[in-house]
């Protein structure tokens, strides 16, 4: 008789610190503030799987992201850039997921199959909008007029109102 | 409605947009640097109230149960002040009167065991010459008006020790006789997560119940990626960050994109041998069905193992995706203890693809594991009391008749047998003169066991509860007194359901065996809904005059002496045989001790033989020395 080990699980937890490496080893080369972000984004992530944090988790990644927009915002390649946005999107799915499967079934259950396809689709979306944006930049005209960046972004905060008015998930 | 507006502008700025960017300039767009730079900040602001609800809401998911272990055993005495309140004379309602809770307990205890009087003990509770403990008799002594200000203001602020406390009881236990060890018992692993039962099912349909659906904010916030890439992008001028915004786009579309319709599930669940001996290891498979239309991306499944059993191996959880029409099996193995096991509904927690909204199901599928001991009688006679019937058996009883042990040599009276007559002293005297032996009898014994929720207690979390060893031990001194001649029955104290009034013979004794073995009434953990209320009245007029009473109770309720002593009166010897369940802990489980021993005392003087019965010990070793 032993009580159920309520910790993230090991598929999960390694996938979470595998797409944070991939993170830093993305934004790493360019330097500076970005990687310092990345570094400390990569740590905090692991400290929350260790001690079975959510609020640590969160917060890892976000610092992830902060160093790949630092990082793209300092003359990063495209490539890198999306790849460090996605794979810091990626590290916090990946962990939070690991955290409530480890809190409801616990390590000992046989979670395999669950967590693969959490990890599959959530890469396949991930993969999925970055190689679209990437095509937009590769097929775009170079000029990439101001006003045209403008509108989207003003579509984007409009839709953006109007799914929240929805429903409080995104 | 507003919110279709919202989208309708969105999509046609979008569509500008991307008109802009592969012919730019065709549109005339009035945007310069100035705007665009306004409407990065205003992304970034909208970014910061996206962080914010996210801080906000806490992501929510359903917890589960503990099924695998057993629930662990309450130590009786869990605050001080209810057990003070046990106490006779005692009421107290505020923390800062443990100080007057505990003085009338000393009052209480000084009158039972110190041959004081109530003056006698108010006084030496007043000059504090109860005890050797001068921090105990300070601080019981301290109540009366005459103690410093300082001290006052202290307990007026609730500030008593817990030391104060602690060695007070500690003195009092030692007024009283008994050590104050301290026990060893490991704590329980961990918190035992209870079992429940969905509170409010929406929609049961068969066996499948619906439980809460609920939105896991697991992918809230992941808006800010899109809003803080646009805004840094513009403002940076940086496209790699801008395009990075498509991203974060994506990802609040996938939360959104897929709904979770109600799921159809089924379990089917079997066991390998649903009437196993107890220790014995069995199988469980559940089987879990998709039988809806969709793909179901995340179901996380937890079998509902009876709260009485622990899972020894495997476990009985499963993560898995089912497709329409696929099942999944999984096994796990539980160890047989006694009494009737039923398992639960299954709880499965259904989620969409991205997780973000979560369905509870409860599945069912009745399941019994029922496990009736074979109790090995035991070895000892049983001491009963000297009621008896006209039976022939086994008690001796104090009347002079035929039997084994010489009683005593009367003159010869007609009719006595000649089997009885003594021929020595006839061959010496020439008269005749009869032996008397002692007449042994059979009685007819109710076992009544305590099964109230105040029974279901223990000395540690993982030790069995005074109801398991009730019931075990009253099922070893059933067969005895069976075997003894004696006419035996079964029934329970707080229960009216269970009786199996006294008889002999091989069918009876298979049917209390089932009894013990598997009645819900003895069920090793305590009821859900509450027990029948009227079982005493029931019990008296079920009762055959001059039945003897075998009472197995921790006593852990004083209302009980009350009920004894008035069964006693009522012409039904009663010896009681009482589980000790106390802890020693913590002070308050101490004074429970006392508390507990007081009622044994209490018993004892009114000529009712109690018998306490220490964990470790047999039963064989109880009954030594103790045969009527």
């Amino acid at each position: 008789m032993r009580p159920t080990t309520r910790r993230p699980t090991r598929l999960c937890s390694v996938a979470a610190l595998a797409a944070a490496l991939v993170c830093v080893g993305a934004v790493g080369p360019y330097g500076g503030l970005g990687t310092a972000f990345a570094g400390l984004g990569v740590l905090a992530l692991a400290a929350g799987l260790g001690v079975n944090s959510r609020p640590l988790v969160t917060l890892g990644p976000l610092a992830l992201f902060v160093g790949a927009v630092v990082a793209g915002a300092r003359d990063a390649p495209v490539l890198a850039t999306l790849l460090a946005i996605v794979a810091a999107v990626l590290a916090y799915d990946f962990a939070a997921t690991g955290i409530d499967i480890g809190a409801q079934l616990g390590r000992e259950a046989d979670t395999r199959r669950l967590e693969l396809v959490r990890l599959g689709t959530s890469s396949f979306v991930g993969v999925a909008t970055g190689g679209v944006s990437y095509l937009v930049y590769v097929l775009g005209t170079g000029g990439r007029p101001l006003s045209a960046v403008v509108a989207m972004l003003l579509a984007v905060i409009i839709l953006f109102v109007a799914l929240r008015r929805q429903t409080p998930t995104g | 409605m507003s919110r279709r507006y919202y989208y309708l502008g969105g999509l046609v700025l979008f569509v500008v947009a991307l008109a802009e960017l592969f012919a730019p300039g065709v549109l005339g767009l009035p945007f310069g640097n100035i705007t665009a730079g306004l409407v990065a900040v205003a992304a970034l602001l909208y970014g910061l109230v996206v962080v914010q609800s996210r801080r906000d809401q806490a992501v929510t998911r359903t917890e589960t149960p503990d099924v695998e272990l057993t629930r662990p055993t309450t130590v009786p005495g869990e605050r001080l002040r209810d057990v003070l309140n046990t106490f006779p004379g005692v009421t107290t309602s505020r923390r800062s009167d443990a100080r007057i809770g505990l003085r009338g307990a000393v009052v209480a205890t000084l009158t039972q065991y110190g041959e004081y009087t109530e003056s006698e003990a108010e006084a030496a509770v007043r000059e504090g010459t109860w005890t050797d403990d001068p921090v105990a008799a300070e601080f019981v002594a301290g109540v009366d008006s005459g103690r410093p200000v300082r001290d006052r203001i202290r307990s007026l602020l609730g500030r008593e020790s817990y030391d104060q406390h602690e060695r007070t009881v500690d003195a009092l236990l030692g007024v009283a006789g008994i050590r104050a060890e301290e026990t060893t018992t490991a704590e329980f692993p961990g918190d035992f997560e209870e079992t429940t039962v969905d509170p409010s099912p929406r929609e049961a349909t068969g066996a499948l119940t619906l439980g809460r659906r609920r939105l896991t904010r697991h992918w809230l916030g992941v808006g800010i990626v899109a809003l803080v890439c646009l805004g840094v992008g513009v403002l940076t001028r940086s496209p790699a960050v801008l395009l990075g915004s498509v991203v974060g786009i994506g990802y609040v579309a996938y939360a959104r994109a897929h709904s979770l319709d109600d799921p159809g599930l089924t379990i089917e669940r079997t066991v390998e041998d649903a009437d196993p001996e107890p220790g014995e290891e069995v199988e469980v498979t559940v089987r879990i069905t998709n039988d809806g239309p969709e793909l179901l991306a995340d179901v996380r499944l937890i079998d509902g193992v009876p709260e009485s059993l622990a899972v020894s191996e495997g476990s009985p959880r499963r993560g898995t995706v089912l497709r329409p029409g696929e099942s999944e099996t999984l096994s796990y193995t539980v160890t047989a203890t006694r009494g009737h096991h039923e398992f639960g509904p299954a709880l499965v927690l259904v989620r969409n693809l991205p997780g973000s909204v979560e369905r509870e199901v409860y599945l069912r599928d009745e399941t019994t594991i029922e496990c009736s001991p074979s109790t090995r009688p035991i070895q000892r006679s049983v001491p009963v009391r000297n009621s008896v019937t006209g039976l022939p058996g086994q008690i001796e009883t104090e009347t002079g008749g035929s039997g084994i042990t010489f009683q005593t040599i009367r003159e010869y009276q007609p009719g006595d047998p000649l089997s009885r007559i003594d021929w020595n002293y006839r061959a010496r005297t020439g008269e005749l003169a009869t032996v008397d032996f002692q007449q042994q009898r059979a009685a007819s014994v109710v076992v009544l066991i305590d099964v109230r929720e105040t029974a279901y207690v223990g000395p540690s979390p993982d030790a069995p509860n005074a109801v398991e060893r009730s019931v075990a031990g009253a099922a070893q001194v059933f067969e005895r007194l069976l075997d003894d001649g004696n006419l035996v029955g079964i029934a329970a104290m707080g229960e009216a359901d269970c009786w199996l009034a006294p008889g002999t013979g091989n069918a009876h004794r298979e049917r209390a065996r089932k009894l013990f073995g598997s009645s819900p009434a003895l069920s090793p953990s305590p009821p859900e809904s509450g027990r029948t209320s009227d079982w005493l009245r029931q019990l008296r007029q079920q009762l055959d005059p001059g039945t003897q009473l075998l009472v197995f109770s921790p006593l852990c309720d004083p209302g009980t002496v009350r009920i004894i002593r008035d069964l006693d009166a009522r012409g039904f010897p009663v010896t009681v045989i009482s589980p000790d369940p106390t802890g020693s802990r913590t002070a308050a489980q101490k004074l429970f001790t006392l508390r507990r021993r007081l009622t044994l005392t209490a018993l004892r003087r009114a000529s009712i033989p109690v018998m306490d019965w220490q964990p470790e010990t047999p039963l064989e070793a109880l009954f030594r020395g103790r045969q009527s």
